[in-house]
């Protein structure tokens, strides 16, 4: 029996889920680390780290800079390969109760299609999200990208397209809606640098990586607006600076059906829950039945006796 | 800062593991207590070539 003061159907692309409230990529382990904090079946959905074909041993240290804000990261893709991954991360998250979506990131077609084709015929994956990042974030690339991971994907298992900023992510939404998208997410970091006072150098062992948290949330939401504005039609995810219910509440408004959560979860691993509850205060503080009822809303003009 | 929970791998070193693989692994999550001759400890702060 779900608490009715959390119960947040919604559906995305096909998944039908407790909750708006899902992780991002990258920031919720492999799932066994959060499963202590937080009911991984509550979730909207748990998305994995990034897999790539050949395992990562990542970046340097430090991965993880403070900044006011948010933090800087770069992890350098840290992660098992698909064969480690469905032999010994997969098969976990496929016994939970939980609706697993996998991150993939590929330096080819013939690699994606491989991902797509492995990840997609595994038991417990409800959906495959495609880490379009540098070349592939130009509409033409990410338009063939996603067509090749669709054709390997099967119909009942999500393709979702999560993009990084900048001024084409409507081309580039555009584009993998086009070639088979069930559903864009908004936004990856936004790329940043700073530096440590002893060395005088860079302060990721990375070099350069991407900023996140509370400090880029105007950044996501202005992303999620532009893109509902252009591309009304298309389902959203909104990532980036979320860390109250409110914050989630305004993903929504921007027009994302779902909202995931990224650095929050490293100060406050049980912030899904939190959240889905403070979105549901939200909600019906305001009379609001369902957030699909709001999805775009602040798009609308004011009425005259609007509450 | 790193998490403490697992969550970020923010806080990884080189470790050999019992098959002889050089795994990035954690501090908070796979220790914090190692093997003290399974550390690489001239390549902490980096990632070795053959790790994984």
């Amino acid at each position: 029996m779900t608490d009715p003061t959390t119960d947040l159907p919604t559906t995305l692309a096909g998944m039908t889920m407790p909750s708006p409230v899902m992780t991002a990529a990258g920031c919720a382990g492999t799932g066994r680390e959060l499963a202590a904090y937080v009911d991984l079946g509550a979730l909207g959905a748990f998305t994995t780290r990034t897999i790539t074909l050949d395992p990562r041993p990542g970046a340097p240290a430090p991965r993880v800079v403070d900044t006011p804000g948010g933090v800087l990261t770069g992890t350098g893709l840290h992660n098992p390969g698909l064969q480690g991954f469905l032999a010994t991360e997969l098969p976990w998250l496929a016994q939970q109760r939980v609706r697993t979506v996998v991150s993939i990131t590929a330096g080819s077609l013939g690699e994606y299609g491989e991902l797509a084709r492995r990840i997609g015929a595994s038991p417990g994956v409800s959906g495959v999200e495609v880490n379009l990042d540098g070349l592939d974030a130009e509409p033409y690339q990410a338009g063939k990208v996603l067509h090749v991971v669709r054709r390997e994907v099967p119909r009942g298992v999500a393709v979702l397209a999560k993009l990084g900023p900048g001024p084409g992510v409507v081309d580039v939404a555009r584009s993998a809606m086009k070639n088979g998208a069930d559903a864009v997410v908004l936004v990856h970091g936004f790329p940043g640098l700073l530096f440590d006072p002893a060395t005088l150098r860079p302060a990721l062992g990375a070099g350069t990586g991407a900023v996140s948290g509370p400090a880029v949330l105007a950044q996501a939401l202005r992303c999620v607006w532009d893109v509902h504005a252009a591309l009304p039609d298309v389902p959203l995810v909104g990532v980036g600076g979320v860390r109250t219910g409110f914050d989630a509440l305004q993903m929504l408004l921007a027009g994302a059906t779902a909202v995931q959560l990224g650095s929050v979860l490293l100060l406050d691993p049980a912030a899904p829950q939190r959240i889905a509850a403070e979105l549901a205060e939200e909600l019906s503080a305001r009379g609001i039945q369902s957030p699909a009822d709001v999805v775009g809303h602040g798009h609308q003009p004011i009425e005259g006796n609007h509450p | 800062m790193p998490c403490g929970t697992g969550l970020c791998h923010g806080c990884v070193l080189p470790v050999v593991g019992e098959d002889g693989v050089t795994r990035m692994v954690r501090a908070c999550a796979e220790g914090p207590v190692f093997r003290g001759d399974r550390v690489r400890w001239a390549d902490l702060g980096t990632v070795p070539e053959d790790a994984r």
